[in-house]
């Protein structure tokens, strides 16, 4: 399968008052065409840094220290402003958060969904612009489109104002799309319809897509791939199903059961104790060693490999074989519940 | 019940809203009728979207927000009125925590003056008792002594919701309002601050109300769960009920998108979005985007009404509607639906 983006050694550092943080250590990830990534990770763990350094629209006070960035392969990383801004909006797509934010709420929608065609395509036509804006309107299933291109974003609902922006971003059919939490601000019975749009659109044009999320129950239902990431750093990564199937890295195993669903209800949660180091005082060996049940004095002393096996997955963990083996209780070292949930 | 802690009846909150500076006001019903119990020493959930109306109840619960009609009854206290005197008392007894850590502690004090706050403001304890409390709450959160000379900046999410939730502890309160506790922390510290509270429930004998848009979330909290959309209960029932054998389209809804994102079979999913107060459906409020509305629900408003023991559901067809058939069914409480004649 061809890569469409490929990330080298990705490093990024932030400038700030408490000294120079490296927000993205030494991350590589490869994006596949027609395939999606989640890219998984808490707040603080880089993954929306990642984002920004590979698009080259870091904040003022960053600037990626290494690494390339291959976009089929051209070196992003080492293209200059005007170059970049030819490629974004047109090969690659980025949709925000919360639209709300990422929409002026000084001009109609129909203003903003024509602005692409009229930046990357040149057209200058009031009705072909007008056309061409209905088309993919209706693309992304808004209902009367014609009537709603007057209409301004604070008219919209929140996932309506979601398939606007996704409607700005497949415009101009990108190869790659780069969604940072598009449905985090979202209700939950939206959230599923607007995953459902882009899984179909990514269909429709053979789309890649990087999909940034804390959530990895809906990552899986959406991805293809993940990438999980912990304090800056990618600690595993594979095919999703297998990922969900055998996690290797106790992060992943953690986070895995640390969500409530509705089949566990009446059993107590197994939290991951502690917190994500401050990227500013980060542990000598693995950062995740402080929280992790299953920690010896190789991983206080330095930093793991990266352990390969299976079909393209790695994990950077001491013991991954012995979690493969199944030599390490999974359960191993979880809080022990003082007392039993409390009693329904 | 005889033993309600919070007793809620017919409680309405109704805003005038007018369009533009000279438009006539028009109601906006907020809160449209709700009655609830709470039993003392356990946990009533709402869980609803956004402009479900959850927060609203919440708010007049803690006296933020004046009722427009309707009796809230909180440990044999009327709080439609109360005098100053009786107010002040009530504080003793109801707190909140509310959802977002970061702006509910005031970044310019100490951890130590934040919790010890209620105590100053109500003129309890000395000095040096006060000293005392601060290290015992501090112990019972779970943070380490030291806390009480560090300001909120230099604390994570996680750490600040268990400074919250100690402030709220420090009269020794009764009942505590939850407000989305966890809705802004990261997944692998939710599971923390859940089983936190479950524990302080357990030890104190406290009552809670949980809000939250997580039925996941709820669910594993509460003993009782109510539904709410449009600022009315479409279902009330035991979690266990309600999780295994909803009665009503918008609560199976909500279980089939918790169940589809952790890759659950059933995916009833439905369309469209929570509609406008300002202009709410006729007939039954989930209408527009129930998959079983006929013309009956288009035109009369389904009371809500008993459908089994101590489950209310507000559907005309809640004794024929078709259980939700789920990958796996949690802890055996599913009650079948007797097949009986259509509703009219």
């Amino acid at each position: 399968m061809e890569t469409i983006l490929e990330a080298k050694n990705l490093t990024t550092v932030l400038r700030g008052r408490a000294g120079v943080i490296t927000a993205v250590d030494n991350v590589s990830l490869q994006v596949k065409a027609g395939r999606a990534l989640a890219l998984v990770g808490e707040s603080g763990s880089g993954k929306s840094m990642t984002c920004l350094s590979m698009l080259g629209l870091l904040p003022s006070n960053g600037r990626l220290a290494a690494g390339e960035v291959l976009f089929k392969g051209r070196d992003l990383a080492r293209m200059n402003r005007k170059q970049l801004e030819k490629i974004r909006g047109r090969e690659i797509g980025m949709i925000l958060q919360d639209a709300m934010t990422s929409l002026n709420p000084l001009f109609t929608i129909g203003e903003q969904v024509g602005e692409v065609f009229k930046i990357h395509q040149g057209i200058r036509d009031k009705a072909t612009l007008r056309r061409k804006c209905i088309e993919v309107l209706e693309k992304v299933k808004i209902p009367a489109a014609e009537e709603r291109l007057d209409s301004y974003p604070f008219q919209f609902s929140g996932g309506m104002r979601q398939r606007v922006s996704i409607a700005i971003n497949v415009a101009l059919s990108p190869e790659l799309l780069i969604c940072d939490e598009p449905t985090t601000a979202l209700d939950v019975t939206v959230q599923l319809q607007i995953l459902g749009l882009l899984r179909e659109l990514q269909q429709q044009h053979n789309m890649a897509i990087v999909f940034v999320t804390h959530d990895l129950h809906l990552a899986s239902q959406f991805c293809d791939d993940v990438a999980i990431m912990y304090a800056g750093r990618v600690v595993e990564s594979g095919p999703i199903a297998d990922v969900f199937r055998s996690p290797a890295h106790p992060y992943t195993v953690g986070l895995l059961k640390a969500l409530p669903s509705l089949d566990t209800y009446s059993e107590r949660l197994t939290a991951i104790p502690g917190q994500q180091p401050s990227l500013t005082r980060l542990p000598q060996g693995c950062r995740f060693e402080p929280r992790c049940p299953h920690a010896t004095d190789a991983c206080r002393r330095q930093y793991p490999d990266w352990f390969e096996w299976g079909d393209e997955r790695r994990a950077a963990c001491w013991r991954t074989e012995d979690m493969l083996t199944g030599r390490l209780d999974p359960r191993a070292g979880v809080a022990v519940p003082v007392q039993q949930g409390a009693s329904r | 019940m005889s033993d309600a802690f919070v007793k809620v009846r017919d409680l309405r909150k109704t805003y005038e809203v007018r369009k533009g500076l000279f438009g006539r006001p028009r109601p906006l019903h907020a809160v449209a009728g709700v009655s609830f119990d709470v039993p003392a020493g356990s946990t009533f959930g709402l869980v609803g979207e956004s402009g479900s109306g959850k927060s609203t109840i919440a708010k007049m619960l803690m006296l933020a927000e004046p009722a427009t009609a309707g009796s809230i009854e909180i440990g044999k206290r009327d709080l439609t009125r109360l005098d100053r005197k009786e107010r002040e008392q009530f504080h003793l007894e109801l707190q909140p925590v509310l959802q977002d850590p970061y702006s509910s502690l005031n970044p310019r004090m100490r951890v130590g003056r934040i919790i010890d706050e209620p105590l100053r403001v109500h003129g309890l304890l000395g000095a040096a008792g006060r000293r005392a409390k601060v290290a015992e709450l501090l112990e019972l959160v779970g943070l380490p002594a030291d806390a009480a000379r560090r300001y909120p900046h230099e604390m994570s999410g996680g750490q600040r919701q268990r400074v919250s939730i100690a402030r709220a502890l420090a009269l020794d309160p009764k009942c505590m309002i939850l407000d989305e506790p966890v809705s802004a922390l990261d997944v692998s510290i939710q599971a923390q601050i859940l089983n936190l509270l479950k524990d302080l429930q357990q030890r104190l004998g406290l009552t809670y109300l949980l809000i939250s848009h997580d039925l996941a979330v709820v669910a594993y909290m509460s003993q009782r769960v109510g539904v709410l959309y449009l600022g009315e209960f479409m279902e009330i029932g035991d979690a266990a009920d309600i999780v295994s054998g909803s009665r009503h389209p918008y609560t199976q809804a909500l279980i089939a998108s918790v169940d589809a994102r952790s890759g659950g079979a059933s995916a009833r999913l439905v369309s469209g979005e929570i509609p406008s107060p300002m202009n709410p459906p006729g007939g039954c409020p989930f209408n527009p985007r129930c998959p079983h509305a006929t013309d009956l629900c288009r035109s009369e408003k389904p009371a809500l009404r008993q459908v089994a023991d101590g489950q209310w559901s507000a559907c005309h067809f809640a004794d024929t509607l078709a259980p939700l058939t789920r990958c796996a069914t949690a802890g055996g409480h599913g009650k079948t639906p007797a097949p009986a004649a259509t509703a009219a």
